[in-house]
């Protein structure tokens, strides 16, 4: 059986099993059969500007609410650092704070540093949540940064200082679990 | 991919338990010309509110109490009646780690959109969506979009099925372009 005609009965089969697969159909896309294809300067077309426009009158407020997220991460930290604290109630409440608060909103006003440390930060928080007092001085420092970020209302990736900064707070976080996964029975 | 769309006749379900990211998203999608846009506060609402209307899209947040953005997928592929079950679901999570959006590829949405996100991001999904719907799976282990997003037309190997005939799975090795198994 030549190459050709092996592909042809292959291709004849898919096509038969497809249209006999009782598994698989192709519905309505509501969304494409309500939306319409125009012209690039329509008055209709979805505009990125538009959007862009309308979010930025919301800045002003979202960076006030940043910031004030910011300072409860930081007061969650203080209370994780105390003896007896549940960690179990206040860690979490720090990662949604750090992800649904700081990490989108900084994001989406292109307050990268600031998004990128508060992600960070939530990661490590999901590796080691807040044992020791290293993992608090690394949860401070994180604080620290993006505060520094959003009161200096730092947009886009910053300049080498913050480069070194962030690069100095990953060095903190890759050292700590380090030290974790080579010796989990002897935290600081 | 074109943005070139007039998005204003859609209607579309806006789910998140935080209100300043759904306020976010609420402002993009009215920005974006969508005319109809409600908000849910979380996957209970979500599906309430999703049986009583009638959506095109919803954009639901994955982590969120006490229903979650995974939850109300699979119960939206699973017990939505006739075509609801077929609604295209864009899941916008702060979580991006291979295993959580693999945990919403399988629950059936139909786009991951990671946070933080912009309007450009945002259409770019909802084009997405537009421009390339997939076949929809529905057996008993999963109910969705076909995961498979490349279709390989040049495959010429083994399907490896347990229906396949052995005519199928052989080869011929005198022929030139043999492939071995």
């Amino acid at each position: 059986m030549s190459a050709k005609r092996r592909q042809d009965q292959r291709e004849e089969l898919r096509m038969t099993q497809g249209k006999q697969n009782p598994y698989l159909s192709r519905p309505p896309n509501p969304v494409a059969q309500k939306s319409r294809r125009v012209e690039a300067n329509d008055s209709g077309a979805a505009s990125i500007e538009t959007a862009e426009a309308n979010l930025a009158r919301l800045e002003d407020d979202y960076v006030l609410a940043i910031e004030r997220n910011i300072e409860t991460i930081a007061e969650l930290v203080e209370k994780a650092s105390e003896d007896g604290a549940d960690l179990d109630r206040l860690v979490p409440r720090i990662q949604r704070l750090c992800v649904d608060e700081v990490k989108s909103q900084a994001g989406t006003f292109d307050y990268a540093l600031a998004s990128v440390a508060a992600h960070q930060l939530d990661r490590f928080l999901e590796k080691t949540p807040l044992l020791t007092q290293t993992d608090i001085r690394i949860a401070r420092e994180h604080v620290a940064f993006m505060r520094a970020i959003m009161g200096r209302r730092l947009k886009g990736r910053g300049g080498r200082l913050e480069d070194q900064t962030l690069d100095a707070l990953a060095g903190l976080i890759a050292k700590r679990t380090a030290k974790t996964d080579v010796s989990e029975d002897n935290p600081e | 991919m074109s943005s070139n769309y007039d998005l204003s006749k859609l209607s579309v379900l806006l789910v998140d338990d935080n209100y300043n990211t759904r306020r976010l998203l609420y402002v993009i999608l009215r920005s974006l010309g969508i005319e109809t846009v409600v908000e849910a506060v979380d996957g209970t609402d979500a599906f309430a509110r999703f049986e009583q209307g009638d959506y095109d899209l919803v954009v639901t947040d994955q982590v969120m109490e006490p229903m979650d953005g995974l939850e109300l997928t699979q119960k939206i592929r699973r017990d939505a009646a006739g075509n609801k079950r077929y609604t295209p679901i864009i899941m916008v999570t702060g979580h991006t780690e291979a295993e959580r959006v693999l945990a919403a590829r399988d629950a059936g949405v139909t786009e991951v959109l990671a946070k933080p996100v912009s309007a450009n991001s945002i259409l770019q999904r909802i084009v997405s969506v537009i421009e390339n719907q997939r076949d929809f799976v529905d057996a008993e282990q999963y109910v969705g979009p076909d995961r498979r997003r490349f279709k390989l037309t040049e495959y010429d190997g083994s399907k490896r099925r347990a229906q396949d005939s052995v005519g199928e799975t052989t080869t011929d090795p005198t022929e030139d372009n043999a492939v071995a198994d």
